[in-house]
């Protein structure tokens, strides 16, 4: 009866990995198949680096949505990453027991706002901030990026916490012993030691960064132009998909299967890149 | 030693100034949505009134 039950949950786990991987292969060939032959069509150069973007005059560059995700993830990675990083070293190491008590849950709670709720607030209280403090009209990349770093930090600050507390307690002791204070002991031995995970934390967080539509939409004013400057509008590729593909048809709609591809491409080079230097850690 | 002390302090007062950023958006984003979404109620005909507690 054991070896029969062990028998079928080998094969449900075989299922569940297969159709993960089935899932996966799909979504890959859907976009490829129906991407690629766009990219053909207008051009792997012109479809890349053209810089305008005119579906109803059918010119199809672009090169200022890649710019504008790449803008707005370097700039989400340069607000929300010391934060989060910082404040999990916060809650590891030197938080109180009854502040961490109230802190955790906030934290937690902030993972699971939707990104509407996000892009709402960054829509009534970033986007004037920024309007009364730059000028202009407040929807703009620096919005964009505030919005963006806050929503990352619960994913680097949990993932980033718990890869603290899982360095063993004999690192930070024998620093103590070695005669270091408890911040030298926690930042030269206990965060080195725990910095394969938080760098996961990143990379988790840019992927979330990268791939944000709704909130970004709310905030970056979505101008299909090359970003001039931190306060001027811009348009990612998420956003520059979600905002035509209700109304396209033709060569415009397969455009926007291949700025798919392109934000697929981007996410599968941050992962492999994200393997390669764990492994060189590793080594 | 007098550099171990001004390293402790730098990094406490880094560690604390995070925390405080992080929690005070996450509170402030908290409160507000709470703040706004409260005073106003579902009429039940796809409409939001303000709430001036009336029924």
């Amino acid at each position: 009866m054991r070896k029969y039950k062990e028998t079928i949950m080998k094969s449900v786990f075989l299922l569940s990995a297969c159709a993960s991987v089935l899932a996966v292969a799909l979504i890959c060939v859907f976009l490829f198949v129906n991407g690629i032959p766009a990219i053909a069509k207008i051009g792997a150069a012109e479809f890349l680096l053209g810089k305008q973007w005119k579906p109803s005059n059918d010119i199809y560059g672009i090169f200022p949505m890649i710019l504008g995700s790449i803008y707005a993830t370097a700039g989400s990675i340069i607000i929300g990453v010391p934060t989060g990083i910082l404040t999990a070293v916060f809650m590891a190491e030197f938080c109180p027991a009854k502040l961490y008590k109230i802190i955790k849950p906030v934290i937690d709670l902030l993972a699971g706002i939707p990104s509407v709720v996000y892009g709402f607030f960054g829509l009534m209280v970033i986007v004037p901030a920024v309007r009364e403090i730059f000028g202009g009209s407040g929807t703009s990349m620096l919005a964009a990026c505030l919005v963006l770093g806050i929503m990352i930090l619960p994913t680097i600050i949990s993932v980033s916490e718990a890869s603290i507390r899982a360095v063993p307690r004999s690192y930070y002791e024998g620093a103590l012993a070695l005669g270091a204070t408890h911040e030298r002991s926690v930042f030269f031995t206990v965060v080195p030691a725990a910095k394969s995970g938080i760098f996961a934390g990143v990379v988790l967080g840019i992927g979330r960064a990268i791939g944000e539509t709704m909130a970004v939409i709310m905030v970056a004013g979505n101008q299909a132009v090359i970003p001039q400057s931190v306060i001027k509008g811009f348009r990612t590729m998420t956003a520059n998909i979600v905002l035509e593909m209700g109304y396209a048809a033709d060569l415009h709609r397969e455009a926007l299967l291949a700025t798919a591809v392109v934000l697929f491409v981007f996410i599968m080079i941050i992962n492999l890149s994200f393997s390669l230097i764990k492994r060189r850690a590793n080594k | 030693m007098r550099n171990q002390k001004v390293f402790s302090l730098l990094v406490r007062i880094a560690v604390s100034a995070a925390a405080v950023i992080t929690i005070g958006t996450s509170v402030l984003l908290i409160v507000y949505i709470f703040v706004k979404g409260i005073p106003y109620r579902n009429t039940g005909a796809g409409e939001f009134r303000v709430n001036t507690g009336a029924g």
